[in-house]
């Protein structure tokens, strides 16, 4: 009984303001997995036509913005876009151009603008997401990657995988502020909430940066799993007291706690764990599982993975919406 | 600052090094002193070899651009290179003979010889500026088991090696073999041990570049670092079937149980009983 009411309940209102929702980008199966993250009941299976990987929800649920490219890397096609999921329709239904093989990307909290790393041509761009027009194209570092907003909108930080360097994009002026060292193949950036913090993930030296964001400064380096555990991906809980990265290599997530700049505890989860999600309650985090083909769960109170949830082939990233 | 009578840790090193760059670049003003260019000097180096140079070069005056300093190539024979007033460090030396002069000369005028084209045994192990991003002829030897082994081939394409491999296509019209990898790479050591040191003096870079927790990148999804007895680069090979296709990599990835990677590599060649310096200064 209680299932048919939540199913009534489903129909009767947009999926999209009333439950969190989980969106898996699948590079191999080149579709994004939805999942009721309460039931952890897949919901739809949408495909993209191309190889999907860098995966983030609109601040109101209502979209998922998600990174396409084609099978030649570094060859720009109009297929290489940032796709845009209607999550009430479950559908595609639009497309920015997204330069050559867009992987990761930040949209600003008011989803005016979309700023995207050029791997190839070592710049970052600036796209207006209501006229669609690029705004800016900034030179950055090489083989630029990761790409994350400070939460109020005013800082981009962009790695760089070759040069080992974090360029500071202002967004007031749309010109690089500032470039900074990290240590060896920066990948993905993630902010606190308060905007105090940056964390970035350095895949061969197997280590967490800690910046501080008013200074654009290196404050501490964590290293994680003896420094062989290849991190990617990494979350900041809700009230900054840990950072949670997962380790590709080692198929573990490490609990950073920022302030002591140590390792505090360590999940086993699926096989190399790409993306990592926090629930909007900093209660549940998720890793996308890229050679078990699944999204591990684990409780962030106990550290202990809770279940699993079978997704589509080499699953990359997870976005949570609220 | 001081690399030299001054221990810091790692760490703290890290955030040195970018707490000087953000600050050169975010006050937007122009330092006290203006930074002296790393000055390269490209000593017998076949045409591969220098088109990874040149690419190592290129990648690096970009990288430049950001933290507002530069790199010079300058070319000649070694014995000129070698007095040039401001020079950090000779890179090249296709064969042994003209590797082990390029390192005799280097040591004599101290700067740093980074060999990228000479596998010599007899080599490693001889000079404290002379170090080696070529593998060793044990290395390979070490790898190849029955076939042949190389350091670096155009399509690899895992852990960026991909992006490399294109981004030197791009350039030069040619795939990236061994002697281009080595080129590029020794190009890349200098250059982050000028940026992470901030001096291109070659004692500060050599230093940089001896610290036991120094890893570098390049794009073999290793970290790779110089070993202490030899300054030879470890690092894994690519042994080839008889095709020529990349047949296995050695050492085999997550093949050592509860080894470190740095330990997995240390199984290449030789070990630090065995420096294997002849005929030159150890």
């Amino acid at each position: 009984m209680k299932r048919y009411a939540l199913l009534a309940a489903l129909l009767a209102f947009p999926a999209s303001a009333q439950r969190p929702l989980l969106f898996v980008s699948n590079e191999g199966s080149r579709n994004v997995t939805m999942v009721d993250a309460t039931t952890r009941n897949v919901l739809a299976t949408i495909p993209v036509g191309e190889r999907p990987r860098g995966i983030q929800a609109s601040p109101d649920g209502r979209r998922v913005y998600v990174a396409l490219s084609d099978d030649r890397p570094n060859v720009q096609s109009g297929r290489d876009a940032i796709a845009v999921i209607d999550v009430a329709t479950r559908r595609v239904v639009a497309r920015y151009a997204g330069g050559t093989d867009p992987e990761q990307f930040a949209v600003s909290p008011d989803g005016s603008r979309l700023y995207v790393s050029n791997e190839d041509a070592g710049t970052a761009s600036a796209t207006n997401l209501r006229t669609g027009r690029t705004i800016a194209t900034l030179v950055v570092g090489i083989e630029p990657e990761g790409v994350g907003m400070s939460p109020e909108g005013r800082w981009v930080y962009v790695t760089a995988e070759t040069s080992n360097t974090v360029s500071v994009i202002d967004t007031r002026t749309n010109r690089v502020a500032a470039s900074f060292l990290v240590d060896v193949r920066p990948r993905a950036v993630a902010f606190s909430r308060d905007g105090r913090r940056a964390y970035v993930t350095n895949e061969i030296s197997g280590t967490l940066s800690i910046i501080d964001v008013a200074r654009h400064e290196v404050i501490g380096t964590v290293e994680m799993e003896r420094g062989e555990g290849k991190p990617v991906g990494v979350a900041v809980s809700a009230d900054g007291s840990r950072v949670y990265v997962a380790n590709g290599g080692a198929s573990t997530v490490s609990v950073v706690d920022p302030g002591a700049q140590r390792v505090v505890a360590r999940i086993r989860v699926g096989r190399r764990p790409w993306g990592i999600s926090l629930s909007a309650d900093g209660r549940w985090l998720y890793t996308a599982n890229g050679l078990s083909n699944d999204v591990s769960i684990a409780d962030t109170r106990t550290l202990r993975v809770v279940g699993s949830i079978r997704v589509g082939q080499r699953p990359w990233g997870v976005a949570v919406t609220r | 600052m001081s690399m030299q009578g001054e221990e810091i840790g790692r760490r703290e090193f890290l955030r040195r090094a970018s707490r000087g760059c953000a600050a050169l670049v975010a006050g937007g003003a122009v330092p006290v002193q203006p930074a002296v260019p790393l000055r390269i000097g490209l000593v017998a180096a076949g045409p591969s070899a220098t088109r990874g140079v040149t690419l190592g070069v290129e990648e690096a005056a970009r990288t430049g651009t950001l933290f507002g300093r530069a790199i010079e190539l300058v070319t000649g024979t070694a014995e000129s290179l070698a007095g040039r007033r401001g020079l950090a460090a000779l890179v090249g030396g296709s064969g042994e003979g003209p590797a082990r002069a390029a390192s005799a000369l280097a040591e004599r005028a101290g700067v740093l010889f980074i060999n990228a084209g000479s596998p010599a045994d007899a080599l490693r192990g001889c000079g404290r500026n002379t170090f080696h991003v070529e593998a060793s002829a044990a290395m390979y030897a070490a790898a190849a088991s029955g076939g042949r082994a190389v350091l670096w081939h155009p399509s690899l394409e895992r852990f960026g090696a991909a992006q490399l491999n294109d981004r030197f296509r791009a350039r030069f019209a040619a795939g990236m073999d061994g002697p281009a990898w080595a080129g590029w790479m020794a190009v890349k050591v200098l250059w982050e041990a000028a940026l992470r040191a901030r001096s291109t003096q070659p004692a500060a870079l050599r230093a940089y570049l001896v610290r036991g927790d120094t890893r570098f990148d390049g794009h073999k999804g290793w970290p790779l670092s110089f070993r202490a007895w030899d300054r030879q680069l470890r690092q894994p090979l690519y042994r080839l079937d008889a095709a020529g296709k990349v047949a296995g990599e050695v050492p085999a990835r997550g093949a050592g149980g509860g080894a470190s990677s740095g330990e997995l590599l240390d199984r290449l060649g030789a070990g630090p009983s065995a420096s294997t310096c002849r005929g030159g200064t150890r």
